[in-house]
């Protein structure tokens, strides 16, 4: 694993934040390369890991410009995958944290 | 350091019709450990903790010894350290008031023990107040292989995990004793080995692979509930000797100052969060992720100690302090 994070200290203003992307989808095959490369390109992506779980994109950004919905939104919005790639933000019983909001619903419900 | 020299011993087994001898190298190491009070990384975003440490390092360095063997210990306290350290050794049958006083910065104190019963076993310095020393970073594994290697199943991958809690503020001892913990952690990081987490990482093995985890509860206080999301432990050991098996363990609870060996054989590729099923606790920091691939590389026993987090220094990096 490379172990380079650009850091912004605690006393800064933010610091780097990784969302977990899942892919799904008959396209992911052929489109992944092109899918971290244009990640990659993105203002506030500092590095898109795809080699460390299976079927998913974790990218390190500085969760100032795109939340991780946000992130998968653009990933399906990719004309190039055609819709058949589709990115999903993964939650499970160990995502990290909670907060003291509680539960998200589905958006829009 | 660990230095290891000499054998001697021999173990005769005697049957009705046929006499069978075995020799059994009992060895000795020389195990010096240095009291380290110094800044380490305790998050994938490089914020640190002001640690006190064995060799500079939470948790300090794996101790592996076969049953039998003798141990020659010796802790230093550098004079250039504020507070006195001990060091109290639970795989030792030994007397306290002799080996475990505390020490003075600028003393040393030795002794010899012989790791009698196979497992694996928390090491900590017992300075008081003891429940700040162990917070603060000063414990351990030393595991005892048993003298006999048939005793369980050869492991094709071990790793050492050491669970302990967070108090953001290292001076703050009664929100020790108050229970109020900030994070928890395995091997000194929290998520360190969770890779949906910013500069965390992960443990390799390989589909089919019997992974062996030696793993200690350094607490201070709170008891772990050691479970395998997505597998059941094949076995667990208390203590990790041999002779306490168990079989088919969903999870497996190991009190504060304790440890057990958990074996899981991951039957296919993908990933198995091994946690403390103690949710305030997994949700806050314990959580290792398992990821079974077919080209999984070997890691070492306890990966990512120290955790070494690269900031590159760039035009907009903030300098330390503002």
């Amino acid at each position: 694993m490379i172990s380079l994070w650009v850091v912004f200290w605690s006393n800064g203003a933010f610091a780097l934040e990784r969302a977990a992307l899942t892919l799904s989808g008959s396209g992911c095959r052929l489109s992944h390369q092109n899918i971290i490369e244009t990640l990659e390109r993105l203002e506030g992506v500092t590095r898109v890991e795809a080699e460390t779980i299976p079927d998913h994109l974790l990218v390190d950004h500085d969760g100032l410009r795109r939340t991780e919905e946000e992130l998968a939104a653009f990933v399906n919005g990719l004309s190039f995958s055609q819709g058949r790639c589709r990115a999903a933000v993964m939650r499970s019983c160990i995502t990290a944290g909670a907060g003291p909001g509680g539960a998200r619903p589905v958006p829009g419900r | 350091m660990f230095t290891t020299h000499s054998f001697c011993g021999l173990v005769l087994a005697t049957g009705l019709a046929t006499i069978t001898s075995t020799v059994a190298f009992a060895k000795t190491h020389d195990v010096s450990m240095t009291a380290v009070e110094t800044d380490i990384v305790i998050e994938g975003s490089g914020e640190k903790y002001a640690a006190w440490t064995f060799d500079g390092q939470m948790p300090g360095p794996v101790v592996r010894v076969v049953e039998g063997d003798t141990i020659q210990f010796t802790l230093t306290n550098p004079a250039t350290n504020k507070y006195p350290h001990a060091m109290d050794f639970h795989a030792a049958e030994i007397d306290f008031l002799k080996n475990y006083r505390a020490v003075n910065a600028g003393e040393t104190i030795s002794y010899t023990f012989v790791a009698k019963k196979a497992g694996v076993f928390f090491y900590h310095c017992g300075a008081p107040p003891m429940i700040q020393h162990v917070a603060r970073g000063m414990f351990g594994a030393i595991i005892v292989d048993p003298k006999n290697s048939k005793a369980w199943p050869k492991a094709d991958r071990e790793y050492v995990l050491v669970q302990s809690e967070y108090f953001k503020n290292p001076d703050d001892v009664q929100s020790m004793f108050d229970r109020k913990f900030d994070g928890v952690m395995f091997n000194g990081g929290i998520f360190k080995y969770h890779p949906f987490v910013t500069g965390g990482g992960k443990l390799d093995a390989k589909p089919g692979e019997r992974v062996r985890i030696y793993f200690v509860n350094a607490g201070p206080n709170e008891f772990s509930a050691f479970h395998p999301i997505g597998e059941i432990w094949d076995n667990v050991y208390e203590s990790g000797n041999p002779a306490n098996k168990l079989t088919g363990v969903q999870t497996y609870v190991v009190g504060p100052g304790s440890a057990a060996t958990f074996d899981v054989v991951v039957e296919s590729a993908g990933a198995y969060p091994l946690v403390t099923h103690s949710l305030t606790a997994a949700l806050r920091g314990a959580i290792a992720v398992l990821v079974a691939s077919p080209d999984a590389k070997p890691q070492a026993l306890m990966p990512m100690v120290p955790w070494k987090v690269t900031v590159p220094q760039t035009e907009i990096t903030p300098a330390p302090g503002h």
